[in-house]
């Protein structure tokens, strides 16, 4: 029997039965549904983790006191770091194309009648490479403005968009913590704002204006930085010149052989992988249970073609006595439940794509619809089909015919 | 299933030749004999009546005969194909080939219409056909149900689905109509239009082979073989034939 006639007399019998067959596809739209929807959100959590890690910069390091916990010091912070510490980092070892020493702080901001509230950057030029910013509108920080705590600021996109709706930033003067400040540059949107953190609400200062006129009092050494920003000149070597820093600062802050390290390193790259590692295990989790569900609706379809096989037990006997082999017994049922999973895995590809639309309305998970795994659903869905309908169509393809026909 | 010609050659019209044939069953520890020695020759054009008790053996060699089952000894050549062992395919090929079956329940398939129902065997010749429509029509003419072409199992009497049982029994050209039982379900009256349809069919040239317990029907054909308890107990020609003829 060729394909055709195997496929309308499958459609035939389909039909027969509308809602038997539509609640056997039912295990295998929810299956397909759930497959594809769980995968995309883990696919969403990935892309989303991607984006983090190009808005952060590539190569990236983080050089902390080993005392404190990020910006947050403890009581008895360990020797602190030092904006010379960065020269030297950049000086001597190579393959560090961007040394930042960095001071956090938050910057109150008053211009014109309006009040906001952003985080506070000290660092220099090299910040900017190390996160890969770039100024969108001006300029950056010039050798002398960095030397002499000048008063100037480079603002984020969501300031300028909060205090400079209609343009005109650059130039102007605002108050940063009362003290005035001149704006010569808009920096480029990171755009990655859809967590925790708006990237954008930013203000960045030359670091010894921070140091001497923005946050500077109490430190118990002059040029104390909270951290150091690294870039390298490419991903293989940040292992090896992680090592370099932290002999090197070893060397600076006197730390004996004995002692712990007196800077923690983050590797960003290194903690990124992980979570994408993470991640990645999470969505092979999700399509692992979503799979269940594909397997529950290929035990329905089983159970559904055995009930067809013996409610048609006389047809199969008949089309015996008129000439069906054994297979083209066996392939009539095969394609009637291959074709029962295709349909349902069809609907459950259209539910998934009306799913993931409805949730990225929401907004409640990123998700993003990955075309390679509706392939893979709808390949399995037919397998689910073919798989758990051998055993019906093989039951059905043994009968023996004089049996089958007198059965009633 | 070996191919070889015909079993013997002085009878060159010979369709089904039994030489010696048994077939054993097992029952639990028992082993039943269905059919012990049994011997015949059934000619191209004959109308032969098997009859014979329930347990005489002529179900069993109905289905040797319709190629449903295989021998356990002896031999049978049906056509041109002399059948000792053989698999399920190569006897549904021989089956459709070369057999045509009418059953006492008709074994329509409900949902599909007359014309339908006498083309279904064509969807399994191994040369398929694009004439299946014409066939079917013509083979509803045949059994004079040309205007029901489009109706139902459900939309006819019963002696009305009997007949397109019989239209989809011709539809492969056979070389012998086998009817089981075929009256067994119908009133006497209609049962008599079937029989009758029989006889038009085989003084067309078709060789029928017809199982059935009733007496009557047995007279319809031009041969009688009696069966009893595995073996043939008379083979007789029938000079006394019923026509039941109803429109006469």
């Amino acid at each position: 029997m060729r394909l055709i006639p195997s496929l309308q007399l499958a459609f035939a019998s389909l039909k027969a039965h509308k809602m038997r067959s539509a609640l056997t596809m039912l295990g295998i739209i929810i299956g397909v549904a759930s497959v594809i929807t769980m995968v995309s959100i883990g696919q969403g959590a990935r892309d989303k983790i991607d984006s983090e890690i190009r808005a952060m910069g590539t190569n990236l390091m983080m050089i902390f006191p080993s005392g404190g916990r990020g910006p947050v010091r403890s009581a008895d912070s360990a020797t602190p770091l030092l904006d010379r510490d960065a020269e030297a980092i950049k000086k001597r070892i190579s393959g560090v194309v961007a040394a930042a020493p960095v001071r956090f702080g938050s910057g109150q901001i008053v211009t014109s009648g309006k009040n906001w509230e952003s985080q506070l950057y000290g660092t220099n030029n090299d910040y900017l490479i190390a996160r890969n910013w770039v100024v969108a509108d001006g300029r950056q920080f010039q050798p002398l403005e960095e030397r002499s705590a000048a008063k100037v600021v480079l603002i984020g996109e969501s300031v300028r968009k909060e205090l400079f709706p209609n343009g005109g930033a650059i130039g102007s003067t605002i108050r940063v913590n009362r003290t005035p400040m001149q704006v010569i540059g808009v920096l480029a949107s990171k755009g990655s704002g859809s967590g925790q953190q708006d990237e954008d609400n930013v203000l960045i200062v030359p670091l010894k204006t921070a140091q001497s006129r923005l946050m500077g009092s109490g430190d118990r050494i002059a040029g104390e930085v909270h951290a150091i920003f690294l870039k390298t000149s490419s991903q293989d070597i940040m292992a090896s010149v992680q090592g370099q820093v932290e002999d090197l600062m070893r060397e600076r802050k006197r730390t004996p052989e004995s002692a712990d390290s007196p800077v923690r390193i983050g590797n960003l790259t290194e903690m990124m992988a992980l979570r994408t590692a993470t991640t990645r295990t999470m969505t092979a989790l999700l399509g692992a249970i979503a799979s269940v569900a594909l397997v529950v609706g290929g035990i329905g379809i089983m159970n559904i073609m055995l009930v067809s096989v013996t409610e048609r037990t006389r047809e199969i006997g008949l089309r015996m006595a008129v000439g069906a082999r054994p297979e083209d017994i066996m392939s009539q049922f095969l394609t009637e439940s291959a074709l029962l999973s295709l349909v349902g895995g069809l609907i459950g590809v259209v539910l998934s794509l009306l799913l993931v639309v409805a949730i990225s309305m929401t907004g409640a998970f990123d998700i993003s619809l990955n075309l390679q795994i509706v392939a893979v659903s709808l390949f399995f869905a037919g397998l689910v089909g073919i798989v758990f309908g051998y055993y019906p169509a093989r039951k059905a393809a043994r009968l023996n015919p004089i049996e089958a026909l007198r059965y009633d | 299933m070996t191919a070889a010609p015909q079993a013997k050659p002085n009878e060159a019209d010979a369709i089904i030749v039994c030489e010696n044939l048994s077939k054993r069953f097992r029952m639990g520890d028992e082993t039943v004999n269905a059919l012990q020695g049994v011997s015949l020759t059934i000619r191209r054009g004959e109308f032969v009546s098997i009859m014979g008790p329930s347990g005489s053996g002529k179900s069993t060699l109905m289905n040797l005969i319709g190629a449903l089952d295989t021998p356990s000894d002896g031999s049978i050549a049906i056509g041109d194909t002399v059948l000792r062992q053989a698999s399920q395919a190569q006897l549904a090929e021989l089956r459709g080939r070369t057999i045509g079956f009418v059953f006492q329940q008709f074994h329509l398939l409900p949902r599909m219409t007359a014309a339908q129902n006498v083309a279904m065997p064509l969807i399994y010749r191994r040369d398929p056909v694009t004439d299946g429509e014409e066939r079917a029509r013509r083979c509803l003419e045949r059994v004079q149900l040309a205007n029901r072409m489009n109706h139902l199992p459900s939309e006819m009497s019963g002696g009305q689905q009997q007949r397109v049982a019989i239209a989809r029994a011709l539809v492969n050209d056979p070389l012998l109509l086998l009817a089981d039982e075929p009256t067994g379900a119908l009133d006497s009256r209609t049962g008599a239009e079937i029989i009758t349809l029989f006889q038009d069919l085989n003084a067309a040239g078709l060789t029928v082979v017809l199982v059935t317990h009733d007496e009557r029907v047995a007279h319809a054909g031009t041969r009688i073989i009696r069966m009893r308890d595995g073996k043939v107990e008379s083979d007789t020609q029938n000079t006394d034939i019923w026509r039941p003829n109803p429109a006469a």
